[in-house]
């Protein structure tokens, strides 16, 4: 297929009718939740897994510490009862912490949140540009107040004078298991790489003359970042230019809000877009996106994940208030890649979108995480309610 | 009997005077002395919200003063004159954003259900002309009207809907209404919740959660919040089981298959509602059980604490209040409590242990046989009257004519005989009472009997004694019955306040006075009872006559009342939807709430969109992702609406582009100020930053920047605007440079110049860019394009001499001396390829 017949047939994606499914409704936090993260499983205390979450465009802005029981899935397929897990969630404790010091009262909006791999520390990405880290302490058992957030380091990483909309827009932790380094990127298009301790590595400036949305690391030294111009940009952390752009040429101008690396296969990438659609791209081949994406959304794709312990699902969160996995036969693929071993057939049907939502919450889901090993996903949104639902 | 609904009980209570801020620009009922300084208090307010900006101004211009008067206010210096106060009239608790967010849902939801129905009712609505135009209306007026007259309303407590009355459609709309009703009072019930763990943790001065949460609320108001919502939440809960609840609309367990056979309406409600329904499918669910359970949740009156203080004594029954205990559980249909701690009472105890008591030892196989009349033990008699009380099923009390009313009294009356032969002229002839006992025991089977006297007496509220009333004078809760109790109970208990008033008047089945009242009591309540009478079609008769008369409060802030009057004079707003453009407006009072402000405004059929295009430029924008989201919402909005309102909502969203494409340019960002007013429509604008951007990159020489902006531009944005496209092209012909190809940049830079892509202002630097052509070893340019190029040299020159300076261009020298030399450089070089290009 020569590549305007390529175009030609990208250019209607897939029809299907997306299967809907529920998403079970969980404790409130007061405040319009920008971004929630599973801790990593060895930092499970007293048998409990956490999870944090980042407020934004409230009076005061935080970060949250919620936990949670990772027995849950076994009662709730045990009792059936729907609104059990509710009280799974209420009963933990919370611990709280604001992201902007007492001396300065100026609003700083959680943008970013990441644990560190040894799963006590949380960085969190803010709207006045500076990073912040946390470090989590405490044992569960104490009932409430078990836990504390305190902060360890704050370091000032971008710039944001009076008349931006926002300094540091979005964070990614590269996957060494120590001495993790800190990519981060902003609305003045600058990356900066930097450490927890504070230290400032590199900064690449003049990156996009638009916001830049999201990065995240695609190899020990790699970061792809992609901004509002609806570009992909890759660049090498102590490199001043990039090393590939591209980004999608056939229609209208896609502005992109959300990027994803496949965890074992670096050269596939996923974006989010304005309109509802995700596109999953090869490296090997930038002028057009893998001929499959999907238009999941109706509207502003926040996050983009993928899922490798399930079929390949690409999941994604939007602002239409809906939470998607979709599977298509080349993503299956990927994970099939990763699964050969194990010969399963992989059926050649069509593409499949499952749709998450709500009951009567229709407000934006923005942020959203998946724990590996017990299936768990929790969404949040603008109405500060946790989601959560198993996969 | 006459309701007391006299004058008096039927005006609203005053509207509570409006609070006075004192900023302190001057000491209270101090103006005189402003005025004798020359100074008066000027205000100005902020569109489209409640902040407003308070300083002291010069009362008469200094021009305008005497000599005398200037000589003496010269001296005086106004310690507030170079103070602004920026201040907000009206607040909304902060402890209120929560559950704002969460109503809001809710609303939406519900939203989206009934345009779901609208638009699957297809043909069978007349002359409602095209679905997406019925759509765009959404909650106009016609089509409640037709839902209404469909469900014509009459008095009757349970409700004069009859399930043979009703088409699936209206079926569903019933559904979507009473589903959102239970969502909504879901919503109150965890916001009560909260806020009563909020307080705890003030009041207990917990750390940092209660601190960053709370923001400084403290104990009390938190409380006073609680309280309000929790009369809310009995008030909600009120209006669901007298008018939402489809269950007793449609006449039982039907409902549940009714739903779901409107799957495409209600997709998850469905799920929900047939649930809810398949629990309670069986007869038992009357609208006298769910006033029970009504009572049980909202107007306990620490029912339990009495419980814990009595079981609590070694002695029970000889607590104070042991009588009333069983007294209130009797009223409020718990008998098995009531029972219970009448077994407590040792003179009356049949248990083995102590040897059977009176009765002596009775088989326990026998026990369960003794009837009221055959015993002579009150504790006993009292139970298996109350356990044989026959209780109303659904179909019965919905007063259908058939076997079941019919059964049902029978029933009704042969138990009657049983409690008369043990309870009658207020004596127990045939009962062994102790004479300590008699009259509480007199009191107890009164109750059970259905004295009302007694009841009224014995109750504590008038909730209370209706309920009651219910349960044992009038189980069938006919709407005659409904008027009797009512009065009983005012004529007992006369209450007066606020929260009394709103809940009788939704028992009378007043809708005006119950709304009225409700929207004094809090507005978030009078908007949804309105918008959910509105869907349910009750408010149709009301609203045409105009009946429903001044509003009590006049809302939060909302000038000029509805002051009766039919719906038409007024521009064709409904009821419904002015409540709501009231309750959005006091929404845009905190900033945290625009995302409700807005949808708020864009339910609204009629204003909705005007009010959208004046608010929607107008939302600060402190975050990017703020800024991001009110881009979809717009986008949102305008594909929803189709026709007017979508121009109107395209109009708003490149407004707001133009806001934020001042704000780039105002911090330097000009890549993002030029994609913002591309999308903003505002051409000229662009075409000054392109010249901005593009000087800037020749005086510099920084390429940095320009290549920043430039290459992030999407091909499909820079063909949109000619100087855009210039200088993605000259970016081009500097990545030609760079990768060597000289040939090809020649080319691109005879056609930029030949063909007037390239403005004036620009030839020179471009001519300037031909010189390393010229010199190179390659012959780049042909004999035309050599003399192309000197024609335009020729015409830069000439340009040059008039003006004295070429205008907008970058002159990279003092004066003319210098540009003439670069240019006499460039004839130089000019003439030397023309030889080498005719060779």
């Amino acid at each position: 297929m020569n590549l305007t017949e390529r175009m030609l047939n990208a250019r209607a994606p897939p029809h299907t009718v997306p299967v809907l499914a529920r998403l079970h409704a969980g404790p409130t936090i007061a405040g319009k939740v920008s971004r929630v993260r599973w801790a990593p499983l060895r930092s499970l205390r007293s048998g409990r897994s956490l999870l944090v979450a980042g407020t934004y465009d409230g009076r005061a802005p935080s970060v949250h510490l919620w936990s949670f029981d990772p027995q849950a899935r076994q009662r709730l397929a045990e009792d059936g009862d729907e609104d059990m897990l509710a009280g799974v969630l209420e009963s933990s404790d919370m611990a709280t912490a604001a992201t902007h010091q007492a001396s300065a009262p100026a609003k700083a909006n959680v943008t970013g949140l990441e644990f560190l791999e040894e799963g006590s520390t949380v960085v969190a990405a803010l709207d006045d540009g500076h990073i912040r880290a946390f470090q989590i302490q405490g044992d569960a058992g104490g009932g409430a107040g078990g836990f504390r957030l305190s902060v360890v380091a704050e370091n000032k990483v971008h710039e944001r004078p009076d008349r931006h909309l926002a300094g540091c827009t979005a964070l990614a932790l590269s996957r060494a298991s120590s001495d993790q380094h800190i990519a981060s990127v902003g609305a003045d298009g600058k990356i900066a790489f930097s450490t927890i301790n504070g230290r400032i590595l590199h900064t690449i400036r003049d990156v996009d003359s638009l916001s830049l949305t999201a990065v995240q690391w695609r190899t020990a030294s790699q970061v792809a970042t992609a901004s509002l111009s609806g570009r992909i940009c890759l660049y090498d952390q102590r490199a001043s230019s990039a090393a590939l752009v591209f980004s999608d040429h056939r229609v209208d101008v896609q502005p992109l809000h959300s990027l994803a690396v496949h965890p074992v296969r670096a050269e596939k990438l996923a974006v989010g877009s304005d309109s509802g659609l995700v596109q999953l791209w090869d490296l090997r081949n930038t002028s057009v996106p893998e001929s499959i994406e999907s238009q999941t959304h109706e509207s502003i794709v926040w996050e983009v994940q993928f899922h490798n312990n399930s079929f390949g699902e690409i999941w994604s969160c939007s602002e239409d208030g809906s939470v998607g996995a979709w599977t298509s036969m080349v993503s299956r693929s990927l994970a099939g890649e990763a699964k050969a071993a194990n010969g399963v057939m992989m059926d050649t049907a069509a593409d499949r979108t499952t749709l998450f939502r709500a009951a009567q919450q229709p407000l934006s889901i923005n942020s959203f995480s998946i724990q590996s090993d017990s299936g768990a996903l929790v969404a949040a949104g603008d109405a500060g309610q946790l989601l959560f639902t198993f996969v | 009997m006459p309701s007391p609904s006299g004058q008096a009980a039927d005006r609203a209570p005053s509207a509570p005077q409006p609070e006075t801020l004192y900023l302190g620009i001057c000491p209270r009922g101090g103006l005189d002395e402003l005025h004798a300084l020359n100074r008066r208090i000027q205000a100005a307010q902020r569109p489209l919200s409640k902040d407003v900006v308070v300083f002291a101004a010069a009362r008469t211009a200094k021009e305008a003063l005497t000599e005398a008067e200037r000589a003496r206010a010269q001296g005086v210096r106004f310690p507030q004159d170079q103070l602004l106060h920026v201040t907000r009239w009206q607040e909304v608790p902060a402890t209120r954003a929560p559950f704002v967010h969460a109503a809001l849902g809710v609303f939406l939801a519900a939203e989206q259900q009934w345009q779901a129905v609208a638009d699957a009712g297809g043909g069978d609505h007349a002359g409602a002309g095209a679905p997406r135009a019925r759509a765009a209306r959404g909650l106009g007026v016609g089509a409640a009207a037709t839902a209404g007259s469909a469900v014509r309303r009459g008095a009757g407590a349970a409700g004069a809907l009859r399930a043979d009355s009703l088409d699936g459609r209206a079926r569903a709309r019933l559904a979507v209404v009473s589903q959102a009703s239970a969502g909504l009072r879901r919503e109150i019930y965890n916001h009560v919740r909260s806020l009563e763990v909020q307080a705890a943790q003030a009041a207990r001065g917990a750390g940092a959660a209660a601190a960053a949460t709370t923001a400084a609320a403290s104990a009390d108001e938190i409380r006073q919040e609680a309280a309000l919502y929790a009369g809310v939440h009995s008030v909600w809960h009120l209006a669901h089981i007298l008018f939402f609840d489809d269950y007793h609309a449609t006449g039982g367990g039907a409902s549940g298959m009714l739903t779901t056979t409107a799957a495409s309406a209600a997709a998850f409600g469905g799920r929900q509602q047939s649930a809810a329904a398949a629990a309670s499918a069986h007869d038992g669910k009357t609208m006298l059980e769910d006033l029970k359970q009504w009572l049980a949740l909202n107007h306990t009156h620490d029912i339990q604490g009495q419980f814990e203080e009595i079981v609590a004594m070694v002695n029970p029954t000889s607590h104070p209040n042991f009588w009333t205990y069983i007294f209130k559980c009797l009223l409020r249909g718990q008998f098995d409590a009531a029972t219970t701690m009448l077994e407590l009472l040792p003179a009356y105890k049949t248990s083995d242990a102590l040897g059977g008591g009176r009765l002596g030892g009775m088989p326990a196989s026998l026990r369960a046989a003794v009837s009221a009349t055959s015993t002579s033990n009150p504790v006993e008699a009292l139970k298996a009257l109350v356990k044989s009380m026959p209780l109303a099923s659904a179909a019965a009390s919905a007063g259908s004519v058939g076997g079941g009313s019919a059964q049902f009294q029978q029933r009704r009356m042969a138990w009657k005989e049983d409690v008369l032969f043990v309870f009658s002229d207020g004596r127990l002839s045939p009962l062994l009472v102790d004479e300590r006992d008699r009259r509480h025991f007199e009191t107890a089977f009164g109750i059970v009997a259905g004295v009302e006297a007694t009841i009224l007496e014995a109750s504590t509220t008038w909730q209370e004694a209706f309920v009651a009333l219910g349960m044992f004078v009038y189980p069938q809760l006919q709407g005659s019955d409904v008027q009797e109790m009512l009065a009983a109970v005012a004529e007992r208990f006369a209450p007066t306040a606020l929260l009394d008033r709103v809940q009788l008047a939704l028992l009378e089945m007043d809708i005006p006075k119950a709304i009225r009242f409700a929207s004094t009591l809090d507005w978030w309540l009078a908007t949804h009872l309105v918008e959910l009478f509105d869907k349910s079609g009750l408010l149709g008769d009301f609203e045409a006559a105009g009946t429903l008369g001044p509003v009590g409060s006049f809302g939060p802030g909302w000038a000029g009342g509805w002051a009766g009057g039919n719906a038409q004079g007024r521009d064709e707003c409904t009821l419904s939807e002015w409540y709501r453009l009231a309750y959005a407006d006091y929404l845009t009072s905190e900033p945290t709430l625009w995302r409700a402000a807005l949808e708020y405004y864009a339910s609204c059929a009629r204003h909705g969109a005007e009010m959208l295009e004046a608010l929607v430029p107008r939302i600060p924008l402190d975050s990017d992702v703020k800024a991001r989201k009110l881009l979809a919402f717009c986008e949102a909005q305008a594909r929803r609406r189709g026709g007017a309102g979508a121009a109107g909502l395209r109009a708003a969203k490149r407004q707001l582009h133009r806001v934020i494409a001042r704000r780039a340019m105002a911090g330097g960002r000009l890549g993002e100020a030029i994609a913002h007013y591309l999308d903003g429509g505002q051409g000229q604008a662009v075409t000054a930053l392109c010249n901005r951007l593009l000087g800037e990159y020749l005086t510099s020489g920084d390429a940095r920047p320009f290549n920043a902006v430039v290459d992030s531009l999407h091909p499909s944005v820079v063909f949109r605007h000619e100087r855009v496209a210039f200088l993605a092209r000259y970016r081009d012909l500097h990545k030609l440079y760079e990768a060597q190809s000289y040939v090809q940049a020649g080319g691109l830079l005879i056609m930029l110049l030949s063909s007037n892509a390239a403005p004036r202002a620009f030839w020179r630097a471009l001519l300037l860019d031909a010189i390393p052509l010229l010199e190179g070893e390659v012959v780049v340019f042909s004999v035309e394009d050599t003399f192309e190029l000197m024609r335009c040299l020729e015409e830069v020159s000439a340009r040059g001499r008039r003006s004295g300076g070429v205008r907008g261009a970058p002159t990279s020298g003092s004066g003319p001396g210098e540009a003439d030399e670069a240019l006499d450089v460039l004839r130089l070089a000019l003439t030397r390829n023309l030889s080498r290009a005719m060779v």
